[in-house]
């Protein structure tokens, strides 16, 4: 009866595991969409509203859904509090954020660019790093959402196939 | 409405520097804890630090009573003391404040003045912007209540407030008393009514707004437009808000002057500053020629400036006659 259980339980999780990637994919991208918006918002922000960054961030982190909401109200406040660090240190300290948005390693460090280039030189310059920056987030949540369908059935089959396997070896 | 002057001043200065800064600050008796940035009189600032100057390759010197002194020992300052200066003076955002570089300077939170110098980059020979700052002067801006009071008497004739310009050498108080000067107007006074003033706030300095509202005290009657060029913002308040007083700091250019006249032609009573070291030095100016041909302002008050701001070294009337001197 024991042994049922524990088969019953691995054979669990190794389900669980395969429809977690799946999720964690749709998530990925879902993120990366949000993300493409908010660098629309920014563009907007700062050329059109002419506001500085801690403004411009505290009010989309009002707008925006999590993680990004508390990551821009945690970016906006340390931003504040002038406590000596760089927008690029700032930004990274507050990236715990992220954990578990499927945002994987690439989509952060494309992300974090906006960190280390906003705010110099002049507003031309800012908009044109966002342009570029939102063409690469669109361009590589396009791509994912193009393997999107086939790349979720296929961790979910996975996860059943592995399952399976599980019991049949086990038991 | 207490301000903490020392975190407004340290929060823009690089971390290393911000220790020594505060040392002096609070032997000066300029950073204790919660201290306001009010005087009572002009005595008060008598010692204290006016201004921090920064250039790279140099010590760091504060501006007491007129002179300058060099403090923090050998520490020079690094070419990377002026960048960071420079991110934390403009938030981290350095494109949201490309005409106030190109202006030479900017006003950071608390209304404090901040000039900067460097290389200039040049567009058809118009200034484009100003890179590599070297030099960075922090002026820091005090309001004293009531600086103003001595005046109000020759600002009224029959309890009616006449159109005024302050005018002084640059640094000498015109600022500070024209801030005084709106609240006491804006919540009234014993010379007059409180009236409704509009003030056009180009630089903010005079109500150092923070996310448009202002963190210095202009009075419960007074609206303000925050970083709007004079001429355009005084032709929209006028339009928009209709004000019994207009106030502008620094007026000069020929649109200013435009924009007086339409608003003096509407009845407004016009309160502004201008640089002059006297009224015959501001008459060579023609902009402000028309305006006395045109009788648009009825007073002229010339500030003695020094460690004392408000103390006027003479009032005149619209014909250039003294009415009192200081």
């Amino acid at each position: 009866m024991l042994r049922l259980m524990g088969i019953f339980m691995i054979a669990a999780a190794v389900l669980a595991l395969g429809f977690q990637y799946s999720l964690n994919m749709r998530r990925r991208i879902k993120n990366l969409r949000l993300m493409q918006s908010i660098l629309h918002m920014l563009r907007g922000e700062i050329g059109f509203s002419g506001r500085i960054l801690e403004e411009a961030f505290a009010d989309i982190s009002r707008r925006v859904a999590e993680p990004f909401g508390s990551f821009f109200k945690g970016v906006s406040r340390e931003m504040q509090e002038l406590k000596g660090a760089p927008l690029s240190e700032i930004w990274i300290q507050n990236e715990a954020a992220f954990e578990r948005s499927g945002l994987k390693k690439e989509d952060l460090e494309l992300f974090r660019r906006l960190g280390n280039d906003l705010g110099f030189l002049d507003v031309d310059m800012q908009l044109c790093t966002l342009e570029l920056l939102e063409m690469q987030i669109k361009n590589a949540a396009g791509r994912l959402e193009e393997s999107c369908e086939a790349s979720c059935k296929m961790y979910q089959s996975l996860g059943v196939l592995g399952a399976l396997t599980v019991i049949v070896v086990m038991l | 409405m207490k301000k903490h002057l020392m975190d407004e001043i340290l929060h823009v200065l690089p971390v290393s520097l911000r220790e020594m800064i505060r040392a002096e600050l609070e032997q000066r008796g300029q950073g204790s804890g919660e201290i306001s940035r009010y005087g009572k009189c002009c005595g008060q600032r008598r010692g204290q630090i006016q201004e921090i100057r920064l250039r790279t390759g140099r010590p760091i010197h504060v501006l007491v009573d007129g002179r300058e002194e060099a403090i923090g020992g050998n520490r020079l300052l690094t070419t990377g003391d002026m960048q960071e200066t420079m991110e934390f003076v403009s938030r981290f955002s350095m494109y949201a404040y490309e005409d106030e570089i190109r202006q030479g300077f900017l006003t950071v939170k608390g209304g404090h003045r901040v000039g900067i110098a460097g290389k200039a980059v040049l567009n058809n020979g118009t200034l484009k912007t100003i890179r590599n700052i070297s030099f960075i002067h922090i002026r820091i801006a005090c309001e004293y209540r009531d600086c103003a009071k001595e005046l109000l008497p020759y600002l009224y004739e029959n309890g009616v407030l006449q159109s005024t310009l302050i005018f002084s050498a640059p640094g000498k108080g015109k600022t500070t008393i024209m801030r005084d000067l709106i609240r006491l107007i804006s919540d009234g006074n014993r010379c007059g009514e409180p009236l409704s003033v509009a003030v056009i706030d180009e630089r903010g300095e005079l109500a150092a707004c923070d996310q448009g509202v202002p963190q210095n005290d202009l009075g419960a009657r007074t609206d303000v437009m925050d970083g709007c060029p004079k001429s355009a913002g005084m032709r929209l308040m006028l339009r928009s808000m209709a004000p019994a007083v207009l106030a502008a700091d620094e007026i000069g250019g020929e649109e200013d002057v435009e924009a007086v006249f339409e608003a003096a032609g509407c009845g407004c009573v016009m309160l502004a500053t201008a640089h002059g070291e006297s009224l015959e030095r501001l008459m060579k100016k023609e902009a402000f020629q028309k305006l006395k041909q045109a009788a648009v302002f009825q007073r002229y008050v010339q500030l003695d400036g020094g460690s004392c701001p408000g103390k006027c070294k003479a009032v005149y009337d619209a014909e250039g006659r003294r009415l009192c001197s200081g």
